[in-house]
């Protein structure tokens, strides 16, 4: 049985990001042997708090306790070492240096002879290290680049798991997962737990959170609202918690309304460099084709393909007219649009504003005068006034720079990038990726309203119940193959899918 | 327990971070440090610097950085470094003036001469940038590496076109055409030109937004490979409309003309207000506000009797510590609010 002994005591913190304030008097304690949830909308501190236990940032004010000792880490190196370990939610790995080297960054004096490094002993110590955790597809020696985002996440868990953390800090990191990378990540938070560590536990995914978690606390606005015991675990209140008012408990669509027969994108039988071989697909007009499978299935490919950004080695992607798409230009010219998984690197220039994220789709809408090489700023402060009061996009002005936001609130630039052109076909990979419910819900009621318009949207996803909710028709992939189609039908659960796609 | 405080969130604070992180702060800092280092070197000169012989002198000495610069903010926009723009416009200032002396020498008037010199460098200037550029996408090289080579190459052909000789334009022509303000039309109708096509066209938004994030500028169907070109030919035309500012200016050619007008005019852009990486906080009259800023800092530190030596130091480390205070957050970290 888990005692009662504090672990970590976080008492009247404040954190200011210039103007924005990301926690407000925030006070909460965490015991042995707990899996505690931080749950909350997007921008409501829970990385905040949670990196300032771990030593990425100081906080503006207030204190902590550790083990019953003042705790005020420099860096995360120290935080590490002394007994608390975070997995963070973007990518934590450097690309071109081996697994080894990446787990014992910053660390490689305990492998020194005399001035030199002992390789040999690094490798071992890796070797070890994943075999205790049972990972047997990840090579001490490879270099970081060569693994999938599933396998990087579980190289940066092994990292964590060396210094056997008294405190593991799991941050967003499961969306990052499949099914049996979660898995993975489960026994190991469920080991802490067994023997009398800790987690902090943040996902956006409630029912995984109420899963996994033994009590719940949950922030609103930098503000610790309450903390609910596993026992006393009801999904409306949760979520009206977080959000301060009451939400629908299922957000997703419950038409059965069909789709056209007009073909409006077709890949025809389109081979890449990896993961697809004579690979068809047909969206049709007003229709959402949802895709799913494990992560490595070759959906992310398809997305990628059909918008242009992937080399074709056979076959060929064509509108209704006979377009050929073969790179973004002409995807973009023909009122194509693509939400990438990865938001922040590949879907948003994070240091340009609001206003020039959204803007640029819209360099030959919102010319001047015709076809002339002029942009009016009316027109373009217009098209952008409009996608950030449609979406309520959370900001004090147009001009704040996109890193400022919350991570919902970046997936809305996004969108409104996209839906700003009138985009007539969408491809979302991973689109609710990081969102909370609020900002989930107000999605989806946009892909229903756009498709209710005629548009036409792809849905890739590794949330099959999202797949569900939301698709006329499903496919789900298994190494680079459709392995079972179904049409949107009352009966449909996550078992049916799941079958095909191990 | 230890208190880590900080500072206490408060209102006036907030309202001052407000300011600061305001876009109005940011482009009109330049001309705020501007102010201050003439004000700092009124003050140590009893007035002189400020005299209209004076500041005369520094917006002609200026000019030459200015016209150059104006060009290469098109070019560092995107997030590249060139290091060649200083050896492209000596050698184009060269080659001009050589086939303007030929033009004289072989009886052709004047008019035709100048006609001949002004295409020359102009064109000149946009080849070199423009090879830079397709030797850059096509070689898949970067930018910076690509530049440093041709910085040399250009430089040693320079050297073998002049050896230790010195060209040296008539005077009455270049009083003429100072005379006739012609060094101020040809930056100022450039300088014109810059601003719309940095500012109101799609070229200069595109450029921008690959500058910062070239990924998504990609998935939002703009190819660098094309608008880098574009920037180099931009980027060149501010070369060779420099290069006959320069000859209208002093008039002469030797192998240590301008030797420091790469440094000065990498320096200019950064003074002026914008990242060596480029991106979303740039614009095209940090050329200029910076160029007028790093001759008037010279200009004071001469006038207060500065080493020389001692001012090539101050002017390294302050461009050290403009790039590195525009350093990008790293990668890695959690985002700010949550």
């Amino acid at each position: 049985m888990p005692t009662k002994e504090v672990l970590l005591e976080v008492q009247n913190m404040y954190k200011n990001f210039g103007a924005t304030v990301a926690l407000n008097n925030v006070s909460f304690t965490l015991n042995r042997g707990v899996v505690c949830g931080l749950i909350g909308e997007n921008g409501s501190g829970k990385s905040t708090v949670s990196s300032i236990a771990a030593g990425m940032q100081p906080p503006t004010k207030g204190s902590m306790k550790f083990k019953g000792e003042p705790w005020a880490p420099p860096s995360m190196l120290y935080a590490e070492k002394h007994g608390i370990g975070m997995i963070v939610q973007e990518a934590g790995t450097i690309p071109n240096i081996t697994v080894a080297e990446n787990i014992f960054l910053g660390h490689e004096a305990m492998f020194k002879q005399g001035p030199i490094i002992n390789r040999a002993k690094m490798m071992a110590a890796t070797r070890e290290l994943l075999e205790g955790l049972g990972i047997t597809n990840i090579q001490a020696d490879q270099p970081v680049r060569e693994l999938d985002m599933q396998q990087r996440k579980v190289v940066e868990i092994a990292k964590c798991m060396y210094w056997k953390p008294e405190i593991l800090i799991v941050d967003e990191t499961s969306t990052a997962l499949s099914q049996d990378g979660r898995e993975f990540l489960y026994s190991i938070m469920a080991a802490q737990r067994d023997n009398n560590r800790s987690v902090i536990f943040i996902s956006h995914d409630l029912d995984e959170m109420m899963e996994q978690c033994d009590e719940l606390t949950v922030l609103r606005d930098g503000v610790i609202i309450g903390t609910v015991q596993k026992a006393d675990y009801e999904p409306s209140l949760i979520r009206r918690m977080m959000i301060g008012r009451e939400i629908q408990g299922n957000y997703y669509r419950d038409d059965f309304d069909g789709y056209s027969d007009e073909v409006v994108l077709k890949a025809d039988c389109i081979t890449t460099m990896e993961d697809l071989l004579c690979f068809d697909l047909e969206l049709h007009k007003g229709e959402i084709l949802g895709i799913g499978g494990l992560s490595q299935c070759g959906m992310h490919t398809v997305g990628r393909a059909l918008f242009g950004l992937e080399k074709l080695v056979d076959g060929k992607v064509t509108l209704k007219d006979g377009t050929k798409i073969n790179n973004t230009r002409t995807a973009i010219k023909n009122r194509m649009g693509y939400v990438s998984k990865n938001r922040d690197t590949e879907s948003l220039g994070l240091s340009a504003s609001i206003m020039e994220n959204i803007a640029s789709t819209g360099y030959d809408i919102n010319r001047w005068h015709g076809p002339g090489p002029l942009i009016s700023n009316r027109k373009e402060k217009d098209y952008v006034d409009e996608q950030v009061k449609e979406l309520s996009i959370k900001c004090a002005s147009k001009y704040h720079n996109v890193n400022t936001l919350s991570g919902g609130n970046k997936q809305k630039v996004v969108f409104g990038k996209w839906i700003a052109p009138d985009s007539e076909i969408l491809i979302l990979d991973c689109p609710t990726r990081g969102v909370d419910v609020g900002v989930k819900a107000a999605m989806y009621q946009l892909m229903y309203r756009m498709k209710k318009a005629g548009k036409s949207i792809l849905l890739i996803s590794e949330e099959l119940q999202e797949l569900i909710g939301m698709s006329d028709r499903v496919l789900i992939m298994k190494d680079g193959e459709v392995r079972l189609e179904m049409m949107r039908t009352e009966g449909l659960t996550e078992q049916k899918l799941i079958e095909y796609m191990i | 327990m230890t208190d880590v405080a900080i500072r206490e969130p408060s209102s006036l604070r907030n309202k001052l971070l407000s300011v600061w992180e305001n876009r109005w702060t940011t482009r009109l800092m330049p001309f705020v440090i501007l102010l201050l280092i003439a004000f700092a070197f009124s003050l140590a000169t009893g007035g002189r610097f400020l005299a209209s012989r004076n500041l005369t002198i520094i917006l002609n000495q200026a000019l030459v950085v200015a016209t150059v610069a104006t060009g290469g903010t098109f070019i560092f926009a995107t997030g590249n470094v060139n290091l060649a723009m200083g050896a492209t416009t000596v050698l184009c200032e060269t080659v001009s003036a050589m086939a303007f002396l030929a033009i004289l020498d072989a009886g052709g008037s004047v008019e035709l001469g100048l006609v001949v010199m002004f295409v020359i460098s102009v064109i000149l200037a946009v080849f070199i940038m423009g090879f830079s550029a397709i030797l850059s996408t096509k070689l898949n090289v970067r930018v910076l590496y690509v530049t440093i080579v041709m910085m040399t190459l250009l430089a040693a052909i320079q050297q073998a076109l002049l050896g230790g000789s010195t060209l040296t334009i008539p005077s009455k022509i270049t009083r003429m055409l100072a005379n006739n303000n012609v060094h101020y039309i040809i930056f100022g109708v450039f300088f014109a030109f810059a601003v719309v096509i940095f500012h109101f066209t799609k070229i200069g938004r595109t450029l921008r937004f690959i500058g910062t994030n070239e990924i998504c500028a990609h998935q939002t169907g703009k190819f660098k490979k094309d608008y880098l070109l574009l920037a180099f030919v931009i980027g060149g035309l501010g070369m060779g409309l420099g290069a006959m500012v320069a000859i209208i200016r002093s008039g002469s050619v030797s192998i240590t003309t301008l030797s420091s007008l790469n440094m000065d005019t990498m320096l200019a852009i950064v003074l002026g207000g914008m990242s060596v990486f480029g991106g979303s906080k740039s614009f095209v009259y940090a050329g200029v506000i910076g160029a007028v800023t790093v001759t008037a800092l010279q200009n004071g530190m001469v006038m207060v009797g500065v080493d020389s030596n001692l001012i090539q130091g101050v002017r390294g480390l302050l461009f050290l510590l403009l790039v590195a205070a525009a350093q990008k957050r790293p990668h890695g970290l959690p985002a700010p609010e949550g």
